[in-house]
C-alpha cells in the first residue's frame, strides 16, 4: 500500500502557479522595454518548474526521470542558442 | 475483481514483477515527453527569430491577440493541472471513485479551454487574421503580422491537438477505471496520462506570455 | 567441427509459420527480419535511383533524360536512402535482434511499441513510394525554401508526409532501446559491461528521440507554408530561407551520426572478435560514442557556410566540427590498437570491418577539410563534398551493415554463409566502392558540381571511372542475395558461437529460441575477454 502522500503541496502549488499568473498579466502591462520579455519568461519557467516538480514529480518512480525532463531543454537550449549566434551577428536586410 | 486478478492480467512481458514493469513504464513516458520538448523547439525557435528580427510587426501583431480569454484559459488549464495531481494522488491510496471524479473535472476544464479557444479563433478569423487567402488584415507590417499569426496558429492549434488527445486518454481511463483497471498498487496508465497532461499545461505556460503578452507594455 | 547438424527444435522461426504470427509478432528478433526486408527493399530502390544516375552521368551532355528527369532521381535516390535505408538500417535489424540478446533480456521494453515502429515505417515508406512513383520531387532531399515550398513541382505533401510517419517511427524505436537499457540489463550487467555496440545504440538512440522530432516541426511548417505560402520561408514576404536550413540540418546533422555510430558499433563487436583480443581503451569507446552524440548536435551550421550566415557563426561552427572529430578519431586509434599484437585472421566480417576501417577514416578526414572554411568555400556544392558522405555512408556505415550481415548470419539464421564468396563480394566492394568514389574527390575538387546532369567535356573520364565501379559495386552487392539466400537451405547449420565471441548473444543457440536463451545467459566480469594465442599473459 503507498504510503499516503500530503495533499497540501499540491493546493499551495495552484494558488502559487495562480499568484504567478497574475503577476505575469501585471508585468506585461509594465513599460519595461527589453526587460518584459525577459521577466516573463523568467515567470513562465518558475511556473513550469512548479508544474514539473511538484505536480509531474520525476523522481517519483527512478530518480533518472529528472535526466529525461530536463534532458529536452538542454537541447532546446542549444538550438535556440546556437541559431541565435547567427542572428544575432548578421546584418539584416529582410523585408518587414 | 480481485487484486490478484488484476495482478496477472497486468504484468507483461519482459517484467519480471509490477514495480519493474511500472518504473519503466514511467521512464518511458518521460523519455516520450523530451521528444514532445523538442517537437516544439523548431515553432519556438521560429518565433524567437522573427520576434529578434521585427520587434515593431510583432508587438503590432501581439496587441490583437485575444489577451482577456487567453488568460482566463490559462487560469482554466492551470486549474485542470491541480485536479489531475489530484486524480493521481487518489489513486496512490486507492480512491478510485475520487479518481473518477477527479479526471473528469478535469477533462472538462480540458473542454472548456478548448471551448474558450474555438471563440478565440472564431474571432481571430473574422477579423481576417487567419494566414493564407483569408488574411484580409490590411493595417501595419502586414506581412510581419501573417507570419506572427501562422505561428500562432500553428503552436495553439498544435497544443489543442495534444491537448484534445489527452481528453480522449483521461476519457479513456475513466472508462477502463469503470472496468476495474487500476489499484494502488498498480496505475500506470494513470500517471502516464498525468505526466502528458501536466506537460501540455507546461508548453501553454510559455506559450502563453509569449503570444499574448507581446506588444502589451507600448 | 561440424558435421550434420540439427537445427534446435524450437527457435524462434519455427514457432509458428503463420502469415499472422508474423505480421502481428511482439517478438523483437521477427520484427528485426521485418525491418530486414522492408531496408532491403528500399536499399534496392534507392540503388535503382543510383545505378539510373551513374548511367546519366557517363555523358557529359546529361543524355539521355533532361534535366528535370535527374532532378527527381537524385531526390528519390536522397530521401530513400537516407530515412528509408541509412537511418534505420542497423538500429532496426541488427539493434532491434541483438540488443535484448546483448544484455541477457527476453524482449525489449515495450514491444507491441516496437510493432508499431514497424507499422509506422511501412506507412511511412508507403506514401514516399507513391510520391516518387506518381512523379517525384526535384528539390533534392534536403527540401530547401523557398524553392520546395513555392516552385518545385510534384508531390512534396505526399513525400513529406511519409518522412513525417516514418520519424515517428525511428523516435519510438531510439525510445525502446534507451529504456531497454537502462531497466532490463540482466542482473549483474552494468553500463561498463555492455558491448560498444550496446553503448552505441545508446547514443543513436539519444540523437533518434531528440532531433527527430524536430525533423517533424520542419517538414510540418514546410508543409504548411507549400499549402498557403504565408511567407515564413519567402524573403518577398519577409521570411527568411535560412531559418528552414538551421531547423532542417539541426535534424539532419544529427542524422549523419545515427547512421554511423551503430556501425561503429558493429565494427567494435568485430574486430575484437577476429583479432583475439580485448577491445582497447573500452571506456574511451564509449565515452566517445556518447560524445559523439552530443557534440553532434553542435555542428549543423558547417552545412550553411556559404548559405549566408553569419561570419561569426560560422567560425563557431568551424571550430566544433572540428571538436566533432575528435571522438571518432579516438575510436579509429582503439580499433587499430585492437588490431596491434591480435591474432589476425581474415574472414568476411573482418574484412568490412577493416574496409570501414580505411573507409570511414578517409571520410572523417575529408569531413575536417569542409570544417574548415576556406577550403569548404571552394568545395561545397561541388562533387568533393558527394565523395565526402559516400565514403562514411557507403564506405563506412554499409559496409559496417553487410560486416554485421555475415557476422551474426549465423546467430540469426542458424547457418553458415560461404566464406570464399563472402570474402570477394567483400573485396569486390572494396575496390567498387573505392573507383566510384575516388575520382568524385578529384572531381570536385577541380569544380564540377553536384546535382547536374550535364558537365564540362573535361569530367567525362573521372566520371566514367566513377560510372564503372558503379557497376562493380552492384555487383558486390547483388552477389551477397545470391550467397546467403543459398545458404539458408543449402549451407551447414551453425554452432551456438560459431566465432568463438564473447558477448552475451553467443550464449544463445542458434537461431535462438522466441525468448531467447535456452539457460539464463552468463554475465561475463567484463567484455571482450579475449586471450590472444601466443601473447604473453600475465
Amino acid at each position: 500500500m503507498t504510503r499516503a502522500e500530503p495533499r497540501r503541496p499540491l493546493y499551495f502549488a495552484w494558488a502559487a502557479l495562480m499568484s504567478l499568473l497574475a503577476l505575469t498579466i501585471f508585468g506585461g502591462y509594465l513599460k519595461l522595454g527589453g526587460a518584459n520579455l525577459f521577466i516573463s519568461v523568467a515567470i513562465a519557467t518558475a511556473k513550469a518548474a512548479i508544474i514539473i516538480a511538484i505536480f509531474m514529480k520525476p523522481a517519483r518512480e527512478l530518480r533518472l526521470g529528472w535526466v529525461f525532463s530536463l534532458g529536452g531543454i538542454f537541447f532546446l537550449l542549444i538550438m535556440l542558442g546556437l541559431t541565435g549566434a547567427d542572428y544575432l551577428t548578421r546584418a539584416q536586410d529582410l523585408v518587414p | 475483481m480481485t487484486e490478484r486478478h488484476i495482478v496477472e492480467k497486468e504484468l507483461a512481458e519482459p517484467y519480471a514483477d509490477l514495480r519493474h514493469q511500472k518504473q519503466t513504464a514511467n521512464l518511458g513516458v518521460w523519455a516520450f515527453l523530451s521528444t514532445e520538448v523538442l517537437f516544439f523547439s523548431g515553432l519556438l525557435t521560429a518565433y524567437s527569430v522573427y520576434r529578434f528580427l521585427y520587434p515593431q510587426g510583432f508587438a503590432e501583431a501581439g496587441r490583437h491577440t485575444e489577451v482577456l480569454l487567453g488568460s482566463i484559459n490559462t487560469g482554466v488549464l492551470l486549474t485542470s493541472s491541480l485536479f489531475m495531481a489530484l486524480a493521481v494522488h487518489a489513486i496512490r491510496s486507492g480512491a478510485r471513485r475520487l479518481m473518477m471524479l477527479f479526471l473528469l473535472i478535469t477533462a472538462l476544464l480540458g473542454l472548456a479551454f478548448l471551448g474558450i479557444k474555438i471563440l478565440e479563433y472564431y474571432k481571430e478569423i473574422g477579423e481576417g487574421l487567419l494566414p493564407g487567402v483569408f488574411f484580409t488584415y490590411a493595417g501595419p507590417y502586414a506581412h510581419t503580422v501573417e507570419i506572427f499569426f501562422f505561428i500562432y496558429f500553428m503552436a495553439t492549434g498544435i497544443h489543442a491537438l495534444h491537448l484534445s488527445i489527452g481528453i480522449g486518454a483521461l476519457f479513456f481511463l475513466i472508462w477502463r477505471t469503470r472496468c476495474g483497471s487500476f489499484t494502488a498498487e498498480y496505475h500506470a496508465g494513470v500517471e502516464g496520462v498525468g505526466l502528458y497532461w501536466h506537460f501540455v499545461d507546461a508548453v501553454w505556460v510559455f506559450i502563453y506570455p509569449l503570444i499574448y503578452l507581446l506588444g502589451r507594455n507600448t | 567441427m561440424t558435421s550434420a547438424r540439427r537445427a534446435p527444435c524450437k527457435n524462434y522461426l519455427t514457432e509458428n509459420f503463420t502469415l499472422r504470427s508474423w505480421f502481428f509478432t511482439t517478438d523483437h528478433k521477427r520484427i528485426a527480419l521485418l525491418y530486414f526486408a522492408s531496408i532491403t527493399m528500399f536499399f534496392f530502390i534507392g540503388g535503382g535511383a543510383a545505378a539510373a544516375m551513374r548511367y546519366i552521368l557517363l555523358h557529359p551532355d546529361g543524355a539521355p533524360v533532361s534535366a528535370e528527369i535527374y532532378n527527381r532521381l537524385f531526390t528519390t535516390h536522397g530521401i530513400v536512402m537516407v530515412w528509408f535505408f541509412l537511418v534505420p538500417a542497423i538500429p532496426t535489424t541488427f539493434g532491434n535482434f541483438l540488443l535484448p540478446m546483448m544484455i541477457g533480456a527476453r524482449d525489449v521494453a515495450f514491444p507491441k511499441l516496437n510493432l508499431l515502429s514497424w507499422y509506422l515505417f511501412i506507412l511511412g515508406g508507403s506514401f514516399v513510394l507513391y510520391a516518387l512513383f506518381v512523379g517525384g520531387l526535384d528539390t533534392g532531399w534536403t527540401f530547401y525554401a523557398p524553392y520546395s515550398t513555392m516552385y518545385s513541382s510534384g508531390h512534396l505533401i505526399a513525400a513529406v508526409t511519409g518522412i513525417f510517419i516514418a520519424g515517428f517511427s525511428s523516435i519510438l524505436t531510439g525510445l525502446n532501446f534507451i529504456i531497454t537499457l537502462h531497466r532490463l540489463r540482466a542482473p549483474g550487467m552494468g553500463w561498463y559491461s555492455l558491448p560498444i555496440f550496446c553503448w552505441s545504440l545508446y547514443s543513436t538512440s539519444v540523437i533518434l528521440i531528440v532531433a527527430t522530432p524536430v525533423l517533424a516541426m520542419t517538414l510540418l511548417l514546410l508543409a504548411t507554408e507549400h499549402l498557403i505560402h504565408v511567407g515564413i520561408f519567402d524573403p518577398a514576404l519577409g521570411g527568411d530561407p535560412l531559418l528552414f536550413q538551421h531547423l532542417f540540418w539541426f535534424y539532419s546533422h544529427p542524422a549523419v551520426y545515427i547512421m554511423i555510430l551503430p556501425g561503429m558499433g558493429v565494427v567494435s563487436e568485430i574486430i575484437p572478435c577476429f583479432s583475439r583480443k580485448e577491445l582497447f581503451g573500452y571506456k574511451f569507446l564509449c565515452w566517445a560514442s556518447v560524445s559523439i552524440a552530443v557534440i553532434g548536435f553542435l555542428v549543423w551550421g558547417h552545412h550553411m557556410f556559404v548559405a549566408g550566415i553569419s561570419m561569426y557563426a560560422g567560425l563557431m561552427f568551424s571550430f566544433l566540427s572540428f571538436a566533432v572529430a575528435v571522438p571518432s578519431a579516438i575510436k579509429v586509434f582503439n580499433w587499430t590498437a585492437t588490431l596491434h599484437k591480435g591474432s589476425i585472421s581474415f574472414e568476411a566480417p573482418m574484412l568490412y570491418a577493416l574496409g570501414f576501417i580505411g573507409l570511414f577514416t578517409i571520410g572523417g578526414l575529408t569531413g575536417l577539410f569542409l570544417a574548415t572554411l576556406p577550403v569548404d568555400v571552394h568545395v561545397t556544392q561541388t562533387y568533393f563534398i558527394v565523395a565526402h558522405f559516400h565514403y562514411i555512408m557507403v564506405g563506412g556505415m554499409v559496409t559496417a551493415f553487410f560486416g554485421a550481415l555475415h557476422f551474426w548470419w549465423p546467430k540469426i539464421t542458424g547457418r553458415m554463409y560461404p566464406e570464399i564468396w563472402a570474402r570477394f563480394a567483400a573485396v569486390l566492394m572494396f575496390c567498387g566502392f573505392n573507383l566510384t568514389f575516388f575520382p568524385q574527390f578529384i572531381l570536385g575538387y577541380e569544380g564540377m558540381p553536384r546535382r547536374y546532369h550535364v558537365y564540362a567535356e573535361q569530367y567525362q573520364v573521372l566520371n566514367v571511372f566513377s560510372s564503372g565501379g558503379a557497376g562493380v559495386l552492384a555487383v558486390a552487392y547483388l552477389l551477397p542475395l545470391f550467397y546467403l539466400g543459398w545458404s539458408l537451405i543449402w549451407s551447414r547449420r551453425a554452432s551456438a558461437n560459431p566465432w568463438q565471441a564473447t558477448g552475451i548473444e553467443w550464449q544463445a543457440p542458434s537461431p535462438p529460441p522466441k525468448d531467447n536463451f535456452t539457460h539464463p545467459p552468463k554475465v561475463p566480469a567484463k567484455p571482450y575477454a579475449y586471450v590472444t594465442p601466443g601473447a604473453d599473459h600475465d
